[in-house]
């Protein structure tokens, strides 16, 4: 899910290389993107809206992954100073805008991840009600074995 | 069979009952700016007909009362999550607060840290040399100040937390007082069939305003409420409000009492809950990994110290002063034993130009002296902790405020007032005014016209 979203660099295979600077708007741009997606995903997990979750989730992992390729293909490989904002010569304002930026995403994550653990909590609710009285709450007796009819619990999970 | 008289009657029964519901418009545009007010609805009857055998004619209409438009499931997840909103709140404060002690970049104990660990380097290359003898027990003294000035500030940051959950209890009191004024002017309204909507709204203004304070459960009882705590603690019943108290432990902090017993521990939400969680649980654990890594380095140096000699040849004497028994408060008090720089036990031989000892304490720096760890790792480990608990508080506050911004506009829909609607409506209660105004005026006509026949 989003919430895990992690902003080091991937093993990606060899990749062309590109000017810091255009590396910097790129991944501006994408970050903006990243921030307008996590604004829609919060709408869509407050109105419990599963699809808009769903395209949003889909969404995001398909930015973190352009900018986990983006970050993986700067000159000299892993760039510390991309991500830190400092000792990045010319492009310092830049960078610091831009490490602003990914606090900002990082912030936006952690929120989606407390606002999808509510809404996790929320649904499993309402299974409970769609359930009724007479579903089997007890756990499956072994986390492979598939949930059986009436049991709303997932696998792992226990009252 | 009817008469004019009672065809009178009943244009004055909507006369008096459309001015009633253009009373009603006028006050929901009045209070369209005030906070938790409730829309209010004429509730419009007809009156009860009369029977002449075999016809049976309609008396007019009556307001039967005004009703005050509200979700009560609404209301309770939005008191629910003000709680929530008032506990982080406290929390996020007290953390971000906290973390600055951490995250400085001058005067910090991390810094600190390298800086002493540096010092020795370079004594290990002139072991004889006094000033560099001298660098070393500034930084050690920058060190120890660095652990005193972190540790003194959360202790200042508990007691402000402190004196904050006395005021916070003062305001719960004076809410739960005047819900309980409340209850007995609203018991009192709707026992004798008033309506009492704007005292509702008063009272529900109240709780939301005690939720974010502290964990309320809202118990709805025969035209009154009850009010509690969480865990079942009684802070209104009826007409009467249950005051909270407070009384200072041995140690100092307050403690909170409802009719002699401490609830402290059950408090978890609200304000208050936010500034005992604070209190109680983030900034102790933080001052005990303090107190941990000042013990640890301290006793580390002081062993190494003793393995040592010092230029006049003599074993070595501690170079902080032994930390406390089990740690507890060794930040706060850790200090520097020495004050003469010869006393540093740099040789490891006992000969003036050995720095076998002194390569030994710096040597410390990449050993797992605290708990396993480093001491830069272990303090990393602190800041860390400080930051992610900070962050994670400060992501959950954003989400509540977030579903709690979605609850009032949902309420605002159900409960606020609507200018567009409110003039809508009252141009139909003016137009059924005007018409029943209309029908007096034709059977003034009438009766004039009757009266004439008479006098003719």
């Amino acid at each position: 899910m989003t919430s895990n979203l992690a902003l080091g660099s991937p093993n990606v295979p060899s990749p062309p290389v590109f000017a810091r600077a255009h590396v910097l708007q790129a991944s501006a741009a994408l970050l903006a993107e990243l921030k307008a997606s996590f604004g829609d995903s919060q709408r869509a997990l407050l109105r419990l809206d599963l699809a808009g979750i769903e395209h949003g989730t889909r969404d995001q992992w398909r930015l973190q992954r352009a900018l986990q390729i983006l970050w993986g293909v700067t000159e000299g490989g892993q760039d510390e100073g991309l991500r830190s904002g400092v000792d990045i010569g010319p492009d310092r304002a830049d960078a610091a805008a831009l490490r602003a930026a990914v606090l900002e995403v990082l912030q936006l994550g952690r929120v989606q991840a407390v606002l999808l653990a509510r809404a996790q909590r929320s649904l499993r609710m309402i299974s409970h009600r769609v359930a009724g009285p007479h579903a089997n709450y007890q756990a499956p007796a072994s986390p492979a074995s598939a949930t059986p009819a009436g049991n709303c619990m997932g696998p792992q999970e226990t009252i | 069979m009817s008469s004019l008289n009672a065809s009178l009657a009943t244009a004055l029964s909507g006369l008096t009952a459309e001015q009633g519901a253009l009373q009603t418009t006028t006050n929901n545009v009045a209070n369209v700016n005030t906070p938790g007010y409730s829309r209010q609805v004429p509730v419009l009857v007809s009156s009860d007909p009369l029977v002449l055998d075999p016809l049976t004619f309609g008396t007019g209409v009556t307001l039967q009362s005004i009703e005050s438009i509200r979700d009560p499931i609404l209301e309770a997840r939005i008191q629910q999550e003000t709680q929530t909103q008032g506990q982080l709140g406290a929390l996020v404060s007290a953390l971000s607060q906290a973390q600055v002690g951490f995250t400085s970049t001058n005067g910090d104990i991390g810094t600190a840290i390298s800086n002493f660990f540096d010092s020795l380097n370079q004594l290990s290359t002139s072991p004889a040399d006094l000033s560099l003898r001298q660098g070393v027990l500034t930084s050690a003294g920058n060190l120890a100040s660095a652990f005193n000035v972190t540790a003194d500030n959360l202790t200042t940051q508990r007691g402000d937390i402190d004196r904050n959950v006395q005021q916070t209890v003062s305001q719960i009191n004076q809410l739960t007082q005047q819900i309980a004024q409340l209850n007995l002017q609203i018991s009192n309204l709707e026992g004798v069939g008033e309506s009492a909507g704007s005292f509702i709204d008063q009272r529900t203004e109240l709780i939301d305003q005690l939720s974010s304070l502290v964990d309320v459960n809202v118990i709805p009882t025969d035209n009154t409420l009850t009010l509690t705590t969480a865990n079942g603690t009684a802070l209104v019943s009826g007409s009467q409000s249950f005051q909270l108290s407070t009384q200072p432990d041995p140690t100092g902090l307050q403690r909170i009492y409802a009719q002699g017993k401490d609830i402290t521990s059950g408090i978890v939400s609200g304000q208050l809950g936010g500034e005992l969680q604070a209190r109680d649980q983030q900034i102790p654990a933080l001052q005990s990994q303090l107190d941990t890594l000042a013990a640890g380095l301290a006793n580390s140096f002081n062993t190494a110290q003793a393995g040592g000699f010092d230029l006049n040849g003599n074993a070595g004497t501690p170079l902080f002063n032994p930390p406390p028994a089990g740690g507890t408060g060794a930040a706060s008090s850790l200090a520097v034993a020495i004050t003469d720089p010869a006393l540093l036990a740099a040789s490891s031989d006992g000969t003036v130009g050995s720095n076998g000892n002194v390569e030994a304490m710096y040597a410390l720096r990449n050993q797992g002296i605290i708990q396993g760890q480093t001491p830069t790792v272990y303090y990393s480990g602190i800041v860390f902790n400080v930051g992610t608990a900070s962050a994670n508080a400060n992501a959950e506050q954003n989400a509540s405020s977030l579903v709690l911004q979605q609850l009032n506009d949902q309420r605002a829909s159900i409960s606020g007032v609507s200018l567009d609607q409110e003039a809508a409506n009252l141009v139909q209660f003016q137009q059924a005014y005007a018409a029943s105004a209309q029908v007096v005026s034709t059977i003034n006509s009438m009766m004039q016209t009757v009266i004439n026949m008479k006098t003719s």
